[in-house]
Parts: structure tokens; C-alpha cells; sequence
């Protein structure tokens, strides 16, 4: 057992999974399974020899093993939900531990004709027919070694249609913990959400670790739907333990008018990479990404972002800011494409990165590839360390050399907060960043 | 109350000396000017005074109500009552000014063993002192000096002067960059926080914002040092005969 890999480890356990299956076994959704399973036996895990994971090195998760749960360990008792949840947020509650959904902790509120909010399993079930649609159509499970494997072991996550013309009341806050006490733990969330023609939802997933130093392995893949004139938010947050590798795959899809906002903030974590593509698939619609990570010590964050204009008069905007103290490593890599029909597009990108840690290190690559020629593009990446004039200019106001360098840093990242819709999250997310950005200043 | 004996002072990179050897001495409610040309050191002067990391000073003493004050931080400076409104104010963006504000009254009350002034408390008195500087409660909302006209970052400077309430405020070429009534609001601000117990220190180029804070002295600072002294009429006769009339002389002395 020791012996084997990680990557041999999870093809065995898929095939004694299948074995038991019976008749199950022939459902078109283990054939997904089964073929995305295949393509990650030929992939297997990416190495830094591929130029999309230079930088981010899986080869001691891949060494590890870790084990798939297939049945939840806490009691609700030995939860205390309060102190991962965000405060004062009203929202449909839905809640994992190690990928597995508890029902018993969840709390859906909203009721409308036509709106379904489950977990992925119920949905199965109960709404084949938008499965069949649209579940693992647009991310893609035959090339992407992450994307295969969550696809291949994925059991359950997050199930979203709105109807049109809804507009949800309340944020839809998707509470992940990672429960591992006695040994290492493997989950593959997957989301699918679907916005209706004209509808309005905000996602949050929220990641979080039950103990300081149980070690966690997630692999989420959310797929994402806005059909004309939808408006959808999804917010990733990543505020796990420092022994928690936590790859998110985001795989979005824009019909005409519709705008999808990704936001991205990754607090804590050991190692963070997460993959956010927008395909702007018609006209008049709009892609937003947010995000910010503040690392500190260790901490690994690698943000890679396409988007894909492959229709005219399309707006796109990306803003990514940086703090990295310790020996952190960030990692920002933006690819716009520009396709020759997708005349008038406006893609935006800025990536900024504040250096506080002499060892902290950062790698920012823009990468613009435009083949139509009436278009308006841009891009900024920068790498710098805080302004010793505005340093200067804070101090001779009275604070010190601490607080002074804290403030700034906090403005800093400010820009990008503002950009978060939802109030309590957004003071939930200050709160946590003013801290540990405190904590990096000492 | 402020005493500057034999300062000098150079650049800390290039090592290039630009004071050389100042002596002045501001009481308690007077108003003193540095007039001096492009270049004789006026707002290394400024810097020097409120702590500024790329001057050093290599000579002789600066003391602030007996305190030395070149053995203090630039924000235990701050907090000793010294104020410098910059000739050129920091953008700081994503920072509200009333935020900004509130920030750097609650640093130097907490240096003073004071609790955090309350939020209602700070709003009426910013609101007095915005109104006394005819500025707009909105702008109070924006971002610290982001696009600002000059004349908003100088009535910026001298809104948190108001609020700080400093022993001795050095206010460095605070004319520039201001059109005659931005410059009589700016001046007619400064003004109104005199009195007997603070002490304003102006450095400019010109004689035209002395039109509208009148001096008690007026120093002329040429190559490091302060070559003349001399109440108010000695800014009106460099304003007639220009610098060059001081260069020569500094020069035939």
C-alpha cells in the first residue's frame, strides 16, 4: 500500500467502486465517470514539466495517499457551524463535510416554482433531464488531468437552475469542510449551476478546515450556465488549514447579454490553484473576475484565468491583487483570446502584486492572443513592494511604521473587495484579510 | 518653541550636502517664512524637519518644546505636535479622506493614552473645519488626494492641520499649484488656526502667499544656509529686486 501512488491508489479504489455498482454500472453518468477516469489513467497528474502547472508542483500530493469518504464522521453536535459560517449572512445554507452532503445542516429557504437548489445526488435523480443537458458539457474531462479526475470521482456538490425571470432573495452559501482527523482526505465537489433566461443568483463556496492540522486534498469543478440576460455571481473562498491542497476548476458559459461575475479569495491554504474560464459565447454579454490572495509563510497560490471571446461586442474586465509575505509563492497567469469574429471587444486584465517578504516570490504572465483587428484590449502586471513615499506620508500623520504599512495594504486589496455584492461576506472577507495581514506585519 | 542650531543635512544616497549649517529659533504664536530660490533647500529643510528617510542629517540639533526631535520617529514627530502639509500630498487610492482622517486623529490620541475619538464626535468637528475650508462634505468620500486639483490637495493638507491640531505646522510651498482663491481659502484656513500656543513655519518661493499669512519674520535660505533675516517688508524687497539681488550679495559678502 505504501508503495503505490496516489494516482494508482484512486484507480483501484474507482475500480472496486464500479464493481459494486451491479446494474449502475451501465447509466450514462458512469460512463462519464468511466471515461473521465480513463483520460486521468493516461494523464495522470500534471507534472511542472507542462507549462500551465510550471509553477505549481503536485508531485508530494501525488506521493500521499488519500482517501475518498463516503460516509460523514461528525455529529452535528461536534460541529460548531458558527464559527466557520459568515456572520449575519441570510442565505440558502447548503453544507459538505469531506464532499458529502449534510442534509441534516443544510437549510434551503427559498421556494419558487421552477427553482431548484440541491445537492448534486438529489438532482441525479430528480431533474435528468437538465443533467443530461448540460452536467460535464462544458468543462472539459477529456484533456484536463484535474477536470478528469474530479469528473471520474466526483459523488456529489452544488445543483442550481433558476427559472427565468428569478431573481433570487438570497446568496446560495455552499460551506465545505474538510474533516480529516486520522487520515488524509481526497474530495471532488462538483457544482453545476444554471441560470434561466433573465435570472439573478449569487453562489458562495466557502472552504474550510475543521482542525489545525488535518490534511486535505479538494478538487472542485463548478460548471456554470447564464442563458440570455442572466446574471449569476460565484465567489470561491479558500480559507483552509496549511496543510490543505485546494485546486478549484471554474468553467463558465455566457449566452447574449448575460453576465457572469467570478470572484476569487484565497485567504488561507497550504497549496491554492485555481482555473477560471470564461467563454463569451454571444454578443452584448460581460465576464468579470475578481480575486485577491494574501499568503503568507508557505502558502502557494496559482491563479490561471481564459477568457475566450469568441463573439463581437463582448466586455470582459479581470482584476487580481497580490499581497505575499513569508516564502509565499504566487503564481498569475491571464490568457485573453480574442477570436477573429469578436470585432468591438473590450478585455481588460490587471494583475498586481505587492512584495513584503524578502523570499515571497511572484510569477504574472499576461497573455493576449487577438486575432480581430477592432478591438480594445489591455493588461498591467506589476510586481512591487509598498511606496516608501506614502509610507512617509502616513507616518508624519501619526501612525507607525506598522500600522502605516498595514493601511496601505488593506487599501490595496480594498479595490478588489469592493467589487463583492454581498455585504456581510464582504465584511467577513475585510475582517479576515485586515487580520492576517496584521499578523504579517509584526 | 522650535530651535534649529548648525543643522546640516545631505542626501543619503548621493551623499550631496544641502543644508549647511541652519540656525532659527520660532516662538509660540508667531509665524516665520523661508523664502529662498529654487534649489537652496527649502523643502530639504521641510523633510528634515518631519523625519524624511532619504535625508541625513550629519550636524547639529532640532529641538521641539525641548525635545529632540532628530532623535524621534517621523510619527513620534507627529505626535510631539509637529505637522508638515506637503508640497506634494501621497495619492492614496482606494482610502476615503474621512477615513484617512479619522485614522491619523486616533494614532495621535492613542499615543496620548487617549481612547479612539467617537464617530459622531470626529464627523461634527470635520464638518466644522471642512465648512471653515469651504469643503464640500462629499468630498470627504473620495480617495486620498486620486485626481485631485492642487487646490484640493492643499486644502487637504491644511483639513487635516485643522484636525491634528500640531504645535508647529511647517507648511512647504503650500501656494503652489493654487489659483488666487483657492490660495486666499488655503491662507485664510491657516489663519484661523493661529494662536498663541502654535507656531507656523512657511516655506515658499514666492512673496504672494505672505500677502495672505502675514509673517512676523521672513528668512531667505540660499545654499543650504539662511543669508538674510528681517521682518515682512524684507519679502516685499525680494519680491521687488528677485534672488539674483541675494545671490550677489551672499556672493561679494
Amino acid at each position: 500500500m505504501d508503495q503505490m501512488n496516489l494516482k494508482e491508489k484512486l484507480l483501484k479504489d474507482f475500480a472496486q467502486y464500479e464493481a459494486g455498482l451491479n446494474s449502475a454500472a451501465q447509466t450514462d453518468l458512469h460512463q462519464i465517470r468511466k471515461t473521465a477516469i480513463n483520460a486521468f489513467s493516461e494523464m495522470g497528474f500534471p507534472t511542472v514539466k507542462q507549462e500551465d502547472w510550471k509553477y505549481t508542483n503536485l508531485a508530494n500530493i501525488s506521493k500521499k495517499t488519500f482517501n475518498q469518504q463516503f460516509e460523514s464522521n461528525l455529529s452535528s453536535s461536534e460541529i460548531n457551524l458558527s464559527q466557520l459560517l459568515t456572520p449575519n449572512l441570510e442565505a440558502n445554507l447548503l453544507i459538505f463535510e469531506n464532499g458529502i452532503y449534510r442534509a441534516d445542516l443544510s437549510k434551503i429557504k427559498e421556494e419558487a416554482t421552477g427553482l431548484i437548489i440541491n445537492n448534486l445526488q438529489t438532482a441525479f435523480k430528480t431533474s435528468p433531464e437538465l443533467i443530461v443537458q448540460h452536467y460535464t458539457k462544458y468543462a472539459d474531462h477529456k484533456a484536463e488531468a484535474m477536470v478528469a479526475l474530479n469528473t471520474g470521482l466526483a459523488q456529489d456538490g452544488l445543483f442550481v437552475s433558476v427559472p427565468e425571470s428569478y431573481v433570487m432573495q438570497h446568496p446560495i452559501y455552499v460551506l465545505h469542510i474538510a474533516n480529516a482527523i486520522d487520515n488524509a482526505v481526497l474530495s471532488s465537489p462538483r457544482n453545476l449551476i444554471i441560470g434561466g433566461a433573465n435570472s439573478q443568483v449569487k453562489v458562495i463556496q466557502h472552504y474550510a478546515s475543521l482542525n489545525e492540522n488535518g490534511e486535505s486534498f479538494t478538487n472542485t469543478v463548478t460548471e456554470i450556465v447564464a442563458n440570455q440576460k442572466a446574471i449569476i455571481e460565484n465567489y470561491i473562498i479558500q480559507d483552509e488549514n496549511a496543510n490543505s491542497t485546494n485546486i478549484t476548476e471554474t468553467q463558465t458559459h455566457l449566452s447574449k447579454e448575460s453576465f457572469i461575475y467570478c470572484h476569487n479569495y484565497s485567504l488561507e491554504g497550504g497549496l491554492i490553484r485555481n482555473k477560471t474560464n470564461m467563454v463569451v459565447a454571444d454578443e452584448h454579454s460581460e465576464a468579470h473576475m475578481y480575486g485577491v490572495y494574501v499568503l503568507s509563510e508557505n502558502q502557494h497560490a496559482d491563479n490561471r484565468s481564459l477568457v475566450d471571446h469568441d463573439t463581437a461586442n463582448a466586455f470582459s474586465q479581470e482584476l487580481y491583487k497580490g499581497v505575499l509575505g513569508g516564502k509565499a509563492k504566487g503564481v498569475f497567469n491571464g490568457r485573453i483570446m480574442v477570436r477573429r469574429d469578436a470585432q468591438k471587444t473590450n478585455a481588460y486584465q490587471t494583475n498586481r502584486n505587492i512584495l513584503v517578504g524578502n523570499e515571497a516570490q511572484v510569477f504574472t504572465k499576461p497573455q493576449l492572443e487577438i486575432f480581430a483587428d477592432d478591438v480594445r484590449c489591455s493588461h498591467g502586471c506589476t510586481i512591487g513592494q509598498l511606496d516608501e513615499e506614502a509610507i512617509f506620508y502616513l507616518r508624519s500623520r501619526g501612525l507607525t511604521l506598522q500600522k502605516a504599512k498595514t493601511y496601505l495594504l488593506k487599501a490595496f486589496v480594498g479595490e478588489v473587495l469592493l467589487k463583492a455584492t454581498i455585504d456581510p461576506l464582504k465584511n467577513f472577507l475585510i475582517e479576515k484579510i485586515d487580520r492576517k495581514i496584521k499578523g504579517m506585519m509584526v | 518653541m522650535l530651535k534649529i542650531e548648525n543643522l546640516k543635512a545631505q542626501v543619503e544616497e548621493s551623499g550631496l550636502e544641502i543644508l549647511n549649517g541652519i540656525n532659527l529659533e520660532v516662538n509660540a504664536g508667531e509665524v516665520h517664512a523661508i523664502m529662498g530660490p529654487n534649489g537652496s533647500g527649502k523643502s530639504t529643510l521641510a523633510s528634515v524637519l518631519a523625519g524624511k528617510a532619504t535625508y541625513e542629517v550629519t550636524g547639529g540639533s532640532v529641538t521641539l518644546n525641548n525635545e529632540d526631535l532628530l532623535d524621534l520617529e517621523p510619527e513620534e514627530r507627529a505626535w510631539a505636535g509637529l505637522f508638515l502639509a506637503f508640497q506634494y500630498p501621497v495619492e492614496i487610492p482606494g482610502v476615503s479622506i474621512a477615513n484617512f482622517i479619522r485614522t491619523a486623529v486616533n494614532a495621535k490620541r492613542e499615543s496620548a493614552g487617549l481612547d479612539p475619538m467617537n464617530a459622531k464626535d470626529f464627523l461634527l468637528k470635520v464638518r466644522e473645519k471642512a465648512a471653515m475650508l469651504e469643503i464640500n462634505p462629499k468630498f470627504m468620500q473620495r480617495s486620498v488626494n486620486e485626481g485631485f486639483s492642487g487646490g484640493e490637495k492643499k486644502r487637504n493638507e491644511i483639513l487635516q492641520m485643522a484636525m491634528l491640531e500640531p504645535t508647529l505646522a511647517v507648511l512647504d510651498e503650500t501656494d503652489s499649484g493654487l489659483d488666487i482663491d483657492a490660495l486666499k481659502i488655503v491662507a485664510n484656513g491657516v489663519n484661523k488656526l493661529k494662536s498663541e500656543d502654535n507656531a507656523v513655519l512657511v516655506i515658499t518661493h514666492y512673496q504672494r502667499l505672505l500677502d495672505y499669512i502675514v509673517p512676523d519674520h521672513v528668512h531667505i535660505l540660499y545654499n543650504g544656509k539662511i543669508v538674510k533675516s528681517g521682518d515682512k517688508s524684507l519679502a516685499f524687497e525680494l519680491e521687488a529686486k528677485g534672488y539674483d539681488w541675494i545671490k550677489e550679495a551672499v556672493v561679494t559678502h
